[in-house]
């Protein structure tokens, strides 16, 4: 069988990349990448030297592979994506895929012109109970979709030491708040395959535990969608109290969801149907399963309830030739983005609905094609926006310098 | 004892209420009056000749009594209200307080006014959840409100024949989408006190559902609602989704707090789930769920919708007896309530931009709604009739309302 000699760039994320190629017979780990020194030796400690290790893009990109996993910062990935596309190698990127309307195009044109695999590393569409809702819709019986739900909520207070290191300017402190939206947006898309037309935004207020973690946006975003068929997804993630992970979709012949983060009874490992047979059967006939209990080694071993192995898999797959591996290709992933970043544009439009561009659509692309608006100031040129709607808040350095020690006395 | 001498308006919804009066020591039914003359004869069989019974509200509402409990068409409550405070009586309201703001502003003055008891009966907000979930977040144990959900979703299809008995212009058939919006809404209110700012709608399409079952408007409602501390509630619900759903849930800084999700079979509305930190950046997960209402059995058991019902009625006579601490929602309160579902369609009439929702409580601002008679019912919007779809009232063939009246006939 061939192997698919694969990159990673990104060595803390890329540990999932590096457990499934150590114990699937489809790809080979070639060669890491990160700045991160200290975190490339310790890697090499416990992979060894058969694989490659650089801290210099520009000369891991010329290493010999097939394909290069992106787990880079979460707002840089359309660059990377670019370079290895050019450069002949198929392209898993993690979320989000990009970070300006001007990359989402380059995006979209670079992959038409190269013809490489663009994958999006979108797992929670493989998650057990938003996987088994997707079997259920694409076989009818779901029915039409009608309105869904999807959460990733993450109270990220305690880890935000280990994850930002008190960076001020770290991306994860200047994402407005809804932008890490496709964990939450993403299952209901891939479960349906519909596409989103326009999306009114929510930004909840700057609080006391955002001012401690230093993170310069409101604590939670988001997003009512409208779907091209007149149903509705509402979407909401970022840092509220407690942590949710859920799904659920009402379709013209009954519901599915997932269970409750607090009901401690699987979470997105489990899901809970009732569904008519006909409809106006109106018939109750609740029902629960765990979807992948057969299949007890994935879900045991594989991180985020096995999807982590999905992802992978599907990637390798298709890169092989297999053309319906289950992928999620750079559209999709623009499906899932885009009514993150056009919430934002709506909530500082004063919470006006704000159409989604279809960059499928050739014509469409121009128009957005030199829009660099995002809250990078790298990027942004003239077109930054703040984090917060309400004006970026003030954030002593006192603050950071705190987060700094945390993360440095391992709290 | 003081007995509160009770009438009912409406002689089905009012049934809870008969109940009520029946078996508490606080209270004595005295007049029931309905125009349907079949009900009001069938009750009397139940109920006895110590009851006065009338088919005609102005001679109802002339009976020896202190308090009036109006269980009517749900639209049209206000102008009942109006009547019963200016006579001297006490009012408990049914859902929904009122369809214009014309109304509203009639009824804060009359209130005002008159000094009478209103009570309005969102008996959602009595659940043993959600009103657990206000005994937290009143002591404090929530933290300050970030983020709340409240859900009522009806799939009203095989009910719909026995409640609009094919009736083209039922109430039921002429509602908009976000108008039903007080069980879902009313709870998040009633558990923070806080007062909602603005509101964006949403209207789901109208479907073969709806079309099935005669109703003019989109089959589900949502409104996202901003309040005055910035939070946000969503509340969604419609009589024409494809399952139910009765869901409550609430995010402060403490934590969260929730009631069951209707397919989990866990005790729905009368169960709660925690998860509480003990102070602020603690982030413990410490997940805890037990059914409040577990130690009041005989109303748990007893009284529909969870004993809700019971609660309604109670604080509705205690307050009457002179409780000024009786849990009863206000008419300021009520409004808080409903007005985001009313303004919500203004919103997705106005193409889904956000709206201020009016504060009645300050006078000044009464004046700009006096004459707004907007609505979805032309017996009273005169100039100011909107359609109960967004896209335009679909037609709707006669044979659809022929045919639902066959089935209610049937008993079908």
């Amino acid at each position: 069988m061939s192997k698919v000699k694969i990159g990673v760039f990104g060595v803390r994320r890329g540990s999932v990349v590096m457990k499934y190629c150590q114990t699937q017979p489809d790809a080979q780990l070639v060669a890491i990448c990160d700045k991160w020194e200290q975190g490339l030796t310790d890697k090499k400690k416990e992979l060894g030297e058969d694989i490659a290790y650089y801290t210099s893009f520009d000369d891991f990109i010329n290493h010999d592979m097939d394909a290069v996993v992106l787990a880079n910062y979460a707002n840089e990935h359309a660059p990377y994506a670019m370079r290895c596309m050019e450069k002949g190698l198929h392209v898993l990127s993690e979320v989000l895929p990009c970070q300006t309307m001007a990359e989402a195009v380059q995006l979209v044109e670079t992959t038409e012109k190269t013809g490489k695999v663009y994958a999006y590393a979108e797992n929670y569409c493989f998650m057990a109970a938003p996987y088994e809702m997707r079997k259920l819709y694409r076989s009818g019986k779901l029915g039409e979709f009608e309105y869904g739900e999807g959460e990733y909520i993450h109270n990220c207070e305690s880890i935000w030491p280990r994850i930002t290191r008190g960076e001020k300017h770290h991306w994860r402190n200047n994402m407005y708040a809804t932008f890490y939206c496709t964990h939450s947006i993403g299952p209901l898309i891939h479960i349906t395959g519909l596409r989103p037309v326009s999306v009114t935004g929510f930004e909840l207020p700057f609080n006391a535990r955002m001012e401690r973690m230093g993170a310069k946006s409101g604590s939670a975003g988001m997003e009512i969608i409208t779907m091209e068929n007149g149903g509705i997804i509402k979407s909401v993630h970022g840092g509220c109290s407690k942590n949710s992970i859920w799904f659920c979709i009402y379709g013209t012949l009954g519901r599915a969801e997932s269970s409750r983060e607090d009901a401690q009874y699987g979470a997105y490992s489990r899901i809970f149907t009732n569904l008519d047979r006909y409809e106006g059967e109106c018939f109750d006939r609740p029902d629960t399963y765990c979807p992948e209990a057969d299949e007890p080694s994935i879900v045991r071993k594989w991180g985020h309830g096995g999807s982590d192995y999905h992802v992978m898999h599907n990637f390798v797959d298709r890169i092989l030739g297999n053309t319906e591996a289950d992928t999620i290709d750079i559209y999709e992933a623009l499906d899932m983005f885009l009514p993150g970043m056009f919430a934002y544009r709506s909530v500082l439009a004063g919470g006006i609905p704000m159409s989604i561009p279809n960059l499928r659509i050739v014509s469409e692309r121009d128009k957005w094609r030199n829009d660099t608006w995002c809250t990078d100031p790298a990027v942004a040129k003239d077109q930054l926006v703040p984090s917060y709607s309400k004006g970026n808040p003030d954030i002593p350095d006192e603050t950071y310098q705190r987060i700094y020690e945390k993360w440095i006395n391992g709290v």
